[in-house]
């Protein structure tokens, strides 16, 4: 099941950015033997997700990346552990959200404000009226995930932003379906009232 | 179910969240209570909006390059680690660093009891039979270089010498004894005493006070041979007295 699910989950992604790859189990099991052609489609296969993760998870691009490499460093100096019977995807997908999670400390320890971080990722451009609103928007939506805790934050990414299913989750993160609920439903209530907010009164979210 | 515990559980209703028992329980209850279903619509509406919302805003803008950079940093990470490779992955690719400590410390025990035995033997402080099981039968020309404390060595040399000058002083003293007899010749004796020269004949080798006695029989291929302990018999000597 979960393999088929990963299967596909490859496959569409494969399609997606053009690359014609053997299953993935195939590629695992010829990267364990060495073979960096096979380690390199496995990349290929899952950089965009993981970037994206990195990105959602850490609001950052240059940190997305450090733990992107992190994460697939980490993959190549334990695939020799990994057991070809499991999920390789929810393997893959548990580094990365550990080494966010790693990052994310190193961060709060350096005393870098979340602001901060947060003016770094305004885009560039001519359209300053255009570049504005699309900051400020981003810049909402980064902070909207920068109330939810760790945890939190990382049940909602996975659940409504890469579309994992409850169980996958809860595999990703080493927890169960009913502790992965419950954070995603306190998430969901953050951002609601989050939303109600800044959003929905305009003049209260211009006092910002 | 109460309207508190079908609110509580709105959230994941919403998102579609809940096993499918919850899911039954929650739809029964938004049947029959107008408030609570008003609520529902209001969060699947949030629920929507607001995930687009973050669909919207937080769509990672990374390029073909951001890929090629991001692969080609980790290969140079990966080949930097690989050529700090530790020494002995070297000789035993397949053993992490525990395995490889564990074997060496045991090399090294190994190496001291050896080491301990050793200064132990040549100091004599070794158990009799332990020096005989560890060392090899000694030859008679060359001794092993570990050898057994001098004293012990004197002591043992000093008995074989014995040994083989007791076994040549009986060997010579048989002989002189068994000399003359052998010359003389003995009068035939009646041939009835087999018995007699059976029950000498057992201790010739344990009794090297003995006297061989041989008795030629009526058929000069039969010669009857045996020993008796040489002893001189009282009445003998009073008959040398009285002859005297």
């Amino acid at each position: 099941m979960a393999e088929t699910t990963l299967m596909a989950e490859n496959l569409s992604l494969g399609k997606e950015i053009g690359v014609d790859e053997a299953p993935v189990a195939d590629l695992v099991a010829r990267a364990r033997t060495g073979d960096r052609e096979a380690f390199d489609q496995l990349m290929i296969c899952h950089q965009h997700r993981v970037l994206a993760l990195a990105w959602r998870m850490l609001g950052n691009r240059e940190e997305a990346r450090d733990a992107a490499q992190e994460t697939f460093l980490r993959v190549y100096r334990h695939l020799g552990k990994f057991d070809l019977e499991r999920d390789f995807g929810a393997w893959l997908y548990r580094i990365a959200v550990n080494v966010c999670r790693d990052q994310a400390r190193k961060r709060s320890r350096s005393g870098e404000s979340e602001e901060e971080e947060e003016m770094r990722e305004l885009p560039g451009g001519d359209d300053v009226e255009g570049r504005a609103i699309l900051s400020e928007q981003k810049r909402l939506a980064l902070r909207a995930l920068g109330e939810l805790s760790e945890k939190q934050r990382a049940a909602l990414v996975l659940r409504d932003l890469e579309g994992y299913e409850t169980e996958e989750v809860a595999r990703i993160l080493g927890s169960s379906p009913t502790t992965v609920r419950s954070q995603i439903s306190q998430a969901r209530t953050k951002l609601r009232s989050f939303r109600e907010r800044w959003l929905k009164s305009p003049g209260e979210g211009g006092k910002r | 179910m109460k309207c508190t515990h079908t609110i509580e559980l709105l959230p994941l209703y919403a998102g579609g969240d809940l096993p499918e028992a919850k899911t039954e329980a929650v739809r029964e209850h938004l049947r029959g209570c107008a408030d609570c279903r008003a609520l529902a619509e209001e969060f699947a509406a949030e629920f929507a909006a607001g995930s687009a919302w973050l669909r919207d805003q937080l769509v990672p803008d990374f390029g073909e390059d951001d890929f090629e950079q991001l692969r080609a940093a980790v290969w140079q990470r990966i080949d930097r680690e690989e050529a700090r490779v530790p020494f002995w992955e070297r000789f035993f690719p397949r053993m992490n660093g525990r395995m490889v400590l564990a074997m060496a410390s045991a090399a090294l025990l190994i190496a001291f009891g050896l080491a301990v035995y050793l200064r132990a033997a040549r100091s004599g402080q070794v158990p009799k039979h332990e020096i005989a099981e560890a060392t090899p039968e000694p030859s008679p020309v060359k001794r092993p270089a570990i050898g057994l404390p001098p004293a012990i060595e004197q002591k043992r040399e000093l008995k074989r010498g014995l040994k083989r000058e007791f076994k040549r002083e009986t060997a010579r003293q048989s002989n002189r004894r068994n000399a003359p007899l052998r010359r003389q010749l003995i009068p035939a004796a009646p041939a009835t005493q087999p018995e007699i020269a059976r029950g000498v004949e057992g201790e010739v080798k344990s009794a090297p006070e003995m006297t061989r006695i041989e008795i030629q029989t009526a058929d000069p291929k039969i010669r009857i041979i045996w020993f008796a302990p040489k002893e001189e018999s009282p009445k003998s000597d009073s008959m040398l007295a009285t002859s005297d």
